[in-house]
């Protein structure tokens, strides 16, 4: 048990946003966090991160609390690819990848050879590789998400966090971002809206509703119909795809 | 990573000894190139040649001594520029906009016009406290507004004005007036009168802010997609631009106590030597200060030539190239969503 969330519960500008959420992220596999809009996926990933203090309850890394990691050796291990990644700067994509090995590097060592090719081979994983010198506002919303995770994958983490990654994708890249996250022998944790794309590509869902867990377990267990109109209110049917064999849900409106 | 910036580092770094000359050699007394060049060897400890003392005198305790505070000035405020676009993730960003250097000038006039004597460490003191008081203010205001870039912006206007208007307050009603220095110097800038112990303060600033901040270019680069991407990338947000924004303050406060609040110099400069050397704060920071000072010592030379027999301040040329810059960075920023 590599990621281990206990009892979280986190409040901002006096909304409640956590209520007591405890996750365990299996090593090696593939959570999902799903739930409605303001569940508490994002806050979830946040703390998970270690980017903002819970008001109770500890996130802890191979046993070890978060608050107790100081920030680089935290950054060598987890790395996180927000929702929306902005910036003025003219920077491209290499450079961008570049900055995933900045936790591997003393303050004043430059970037040796072995950077390189690690960030060579994390713009090539996301199939980056031909367009390494383009300037990043260039790019288009799909590419800038690829460039953010080789960004991710330079940091050569054993924990990957992931808020949306498949937001203003088109089905092609969501199917292919899915399947090279799974490829992948790190941890992911993966925040999405996609209930079907949720039940194909991971091995644990977490579903979320207003700041608590609603349930968690296998995608079998996770989406049922009664589960989802609880959460979402919606009447689905979940049944096999005929096609593959999946578990696949259909909305009923 | 490309041969194109480390030339034009190195072309930067070797042409300013000879833009410093420049300024030097020329001014309201014509002094000979040679007599020029031969104060300067003395001055430097490489005499000695025959100079008139007269000359002596002007081409090193004036001119000099200006071309020195004119190059801190300017790698100053582009350092202090670039630091502030980086951690604040605004293009606008510079001490003058912010209202820092208006911070700055009231603390200093506060300290000569109210303290009791100590003007030797007193004024960048006071400098320093008006540039942090300005700085908190401002930012908190900003914070408030939750405007984006304009909204801090704004904020600095509102702070500049207010204290640029408790300067001048200060300034006009001081019983010994004739002490102090002009509001137009506060307000605006200006070279004139500096002398050897001045440089020697500039430099000093300017070379710590930048030893320090060149420590963390590394740290400055994660912050391109913002503070949470930096945490992510294992940086120390809080403490680094506590750190940082302190230099800046400090920075600014140690200039504005020897030339007034000169504007548009860290706002122009960063943004010229991103165009030639790329957003990476390695090179940033000395294609930075380089361009600064040699932009200072320039517009200096300018000052004293543009009008015969009359030396305009230093903010009026920087700001004469600056604003119209600044509008056009802040058409450029508000097309790009």
């Amino acid at each position: 048990m590599s990621l281990h969330a206990d009892e979280l519960a986190w409040r901002l500008r006096g909304q409640q946003l956590l209520h007591g959420v405890s996750v365990k992220v299996p090593a090696g596999g593939m959570l999902g966090v799903i739930g409605p809009n303001g569940s508490g996926k994002s806050s979830l990933l946040k703390l998970l991160a270690g980017l903002a203090k819970p008001d109770s309850g500890e996130v802890s890394l191979d046993g070890v609390a978060l608050s107790q990691w100081r920030r680089r050796p935290l950054a060598r291990r987890l790395a996180v690819v927000e929702q929306h990644a902005h910036t003025e700067a003219a920077i491209n994509v290499q450079d961008v990848v570049r900055l995933g090995r900045s936790p591997h590097r003393a303050l004043l060592e430059p970037s040796s050879a072995t950077d390189a090719a690690i960030v060579d081979a994390a713009l090539r994983q996301v199939g980056m590789a031909q367009h390494h010198r383009r300037p990043w506002h260039s790019l288009s919303g799909g590419e800038r998400q690829r460039t953010q995770i080789a960004r991710a994958l330079a940091q050569q983490p054993s924990e990957l966090l992931l808020d949306e990654p498949t937001n203003h994708l088109d089905i092609q890249h969501q199917l292919a971002l899915l399947a090279l996250l799974r490829q992948l022998p790190t941890t992911c944790v993966v925040a999405l809206h996609d209930l079907n794309l949720a039940a194909r590509f991971f091995d644990r869902l977490v579903l979320l509703d207003q700041g608590r867990v609603l349930a968690e377990g296998t995608p079998e267990q996770v989406l049922t119909p009664s589960l989802i109109e609880q959460a979402y209110g919606v009447r689905a049917v979940v049944g096999r795809s005929a096609a593959t064999g999946g578990l696949r849900v259909e909305y009923l409106g | 990573m490309s041969g194109r910036g480390t030339g034009a580092l190195l072309l930067g770094l070797s042409a300013l000894p000879l833009s410093m000359l420049l300024a030097t050699a020329l001014g309201e007394m014509p002094i000979p190139w040679r007599a020029t060049l031969h104060a300067v060897l003395n001055g430097v400890g490489l005499g000695p040649y025959p100079v008139t003392p007269i000359q002596q005198g002007i081409i090193w305790d004036y001119r000099a001594s200006r071309a020195v505070v004119a190059a801190c000035c300017g790698a100053g405020l582009a350092l202090c520029g670039t630091l502030l676009q980086a951690l604040l993730r605004n293009a606008l960003a510079e001490p003058y906009v912010l209202g820092i250097s208006a911070g700055a000038s009231t603390g200093a006039v506060l300290v000569m016009v109210v303290g009791a004597g100590g003007a030797a460490l007193g004024l960048p003191l006071g400098a320093f406290l008006g540039a942090t008081l300005a700085f908190v203010m401002v930012l908190a205001l900003a914070a408030r507004l939750e405007g984006g870039p304009a909204g801090m912006i704004l904020a600095g206007v509102a702070g500049s004005q207010l204290f640029n208007a408790l300067t001048a307050y200060v300034v006009s009603t001081s019983a010994n007036a004739e002490q102090a220095r002009s509001v137009m110097f506060w307000l605006l800038g200006s070279l004139g009168g500096v002398r050897w112990g001045d440089a020697g303060m500039a430099l000093a600033a300017v070379a710590l802010g930048l030893l320090i901040s060149a420590l963390f270019a590394r740290s400055l680069d994660a912050f391109t997609f913002g503070e949470t991407a930096a945490a992510s990338l294992g940086v120390p947000v809080t403490a680094v631009r506590l750190l940082l924004l302190a230099i800046t303050a400090l920075i600014t406060a140690a200039l504005v106590s020897i030339v007034g609040a000169v504007g548009f110099v860290g706002l122009v400069v960063p943004h010229a030597a991103r165009l030639l050397v790329g957003p990476g704060h390695a090179r940033l920071l000395p294609a930075a200060v380089l361009m600064g000072a040699h932009f200072v010592v320039l517009a200096d030379i300018a000052s004293r030539l543009l009008v015969p027999q009359q030396v305009l301040p230093i903010g009026v040329v920087t700001a004469l190239v600056g604003a119209p810059a600044f509008a056009w960075i802040l058409y450029r920023t508000g097309k790009r969503p």
